[in-house]
């Protein structure tokens, strides 16, 4: 595994720039926290990382082929169970592993509900674990812990903590106490302008 | 109780077969307009008749074997032109051609081709593909984007995102094209066993009725067909919300 980093990285959305000249290296195995201020251009960062953006300048190197992503939308397949949606991804896992994370994320009751029936806290754990199972080098997470109230939320960080030694993890998070929960390195992106 | 629209509805076709039978005294002659009393006992006695089952089964399962036909190739055919844009340009000028050349054309060109027994299941097929290959390839095309992307960067293998993200989307878009396909299948169904005069099938009952002037026996398998076509319809909808369900369910 290799570390991730950007040089010189610019990208604008109809001539407004969002990220300019932007430098940055995410070591391997560590998770990094990136945070700023809303529209500062996080999300834009981990698309780009993701390979989902191009960047209009710069490049991005030691990106590995298997990647995660808990989007900010969940982008969940509503029809399918909890178990379904996690199992879409996964090669290895045994039903019984991932009813095992459901569990630790207490959604274990509702593995087998269609997720369009789920609150918003339930969903961001299904995309959590989605994320997790796919046992992914680089797990890139966009405000992963929206909607979870402060004690799950807690008991959600020591998840991805624990299911994520030796990977890259980039969170993109708004909130100062994830990224302190989270530990790791900590990136404050700034007004680039 | 029954609700205020299903009363009105009810009321509505009272008053419609009222001005039936007030038309059919008027006409006066029962081999033109059948009154709707003499719809009714032909109905009693038709299924009676010893060739009525057989006559059923042999137009029931040509238009099914057709529709099925056109259900299985238009739904395999769309999915790979979802994949694939040069199946969807390569299909093209037979979609086209199948949807605008008047069903009248085929059959008669079916007539030449083809022996009576096979025109109904060819022309029901004809009728049936174009709008099951559009509707299941619109909803490939709709399938939600976000959920393509996610796939994707998750290296989902297609099956899967066939199973999970274009499955659901086309849905809908499958139901609706089966309901409306089953109908068009009877229609353009019998319309070719009248024009090819198929022996032992319901057209052929239709044609009868004209030739003898029998508007009651006409009046009679109409209600029969549309009865046969709600049957089939209903049938293979509960069927496949069914298939659905157990795929929602793996």
């Amino acid at each position: 595994m290799r570390d991730i980093i950007l040089r010189n990285v610019s990208r604008s959305f109809d001539g407004k720039p969002v990220l300019r000249h932007v430098s940055l290296l995410f070591p391997a195995g560590e998770i990094c926290c990136v945070r700023g201020r809303s529209g500062i251009g996080k999300t834009t960062l981990l698309r780009i990382i993701a390979g989902l953006l191009s960047p209009d300048e710069g490049t991005v190197e030691g990106v590995p082929d298997k990647i995660a992503f808990v989007f900010q939308e969940d982008r969940l397949c509503e029809d399918f169970s909890a178990l379904s949606n996690i199992r879409m991804v996964t090669k290895n896992r045994t039903k019984e592993e991932i009813l095992q994370h459901l569990e630790e994320l207490e959604l274990r009751g509702e593995a087998s509900l269609a997720v369009r029936e789920f609150s918003g806290g339930m969903r961001r754990r299904v995309a959590l674990a989605r994320a997790i199972c796919a046992d992914a080098d680089l797990l890139l997470l966009d405000e992963p812990f929206k909607g979870l109230d402060p004690e799950l939320r807690i008991r959600v960080i020591d998840y991805v903590k624990r299911h994520t030694e030796g990977k890259t993890v980039i969170c993109v998070t708004h909130e100062e106490t994830e990224a302190v929960l989270l530990g790791g390195r900590m990136i404050e992106l700034e007004d680039s302008k | 109780m029954m609700k205020k629209p299903a009363f009105y509805r009810l009321g509505a076709v009272f008053l419609a077969l009222c001005i039936w039978q007030a038309a059919a005294m008027a006409v006066g002659l029962d081999m033109l307009l059948a009154s709707p009393l003499q719809v009714i006992e032909r109905l009693i006695s038709v299924w009676k008749e010893k060739d009525f089952v057989s006559t059923v089964l042999f137009s029931a399962l040509r238009i099914g074997f057709g529709f099925l036909l056109a259900f299985m190739l238009g739904t395999l055919l769309a999915v790979l032109a979802g994949r694939f844009r040069i199946v969807e340009n390569l299909l093209w000028p037979y979609v086209v051609t199948f949807r605008s050349v008047p069903v009248a054309s085929f059959i008669i060109l079916a007539l030449i081709w083809l022996s009576s027994k096979q025109l109904t299941v060819f022309i029901s097929f004809l009728i049936a593909f174009p709008v099951l290959y559009s509707n299941v390839l619109q909803g490939i095309r709709t399938a939600d984007p976000q959920l393509l992307e996610m796939t994707s960067l998750f290296r989902v293998p297609w099956r899967r995102r066939f199973l999970y993200v274009m499955l659901p989307s086309i849905r809908p878009y499958l139901l609706s094209a089966s309901s409306v396909a089953v109908g068009m299948c009877w229609k353009a169904g019998v319309a070719a066993e009248i024009i090819g005069v198929v022996k032992g099938s319901i057209g052929e009952k239709l044609y009868e009725a004209k030739i003898y002037l029998q508007s009651a026996d006409l009046f009679a398998w109409t209600v029969m067909i549309i009865l046969f076509s709600v049957l089939m319809e209903k049938a293979f909808l509960f069927l496949l919300k069914r298939a659905f369900a157990g795929v929602e369910k793996l």
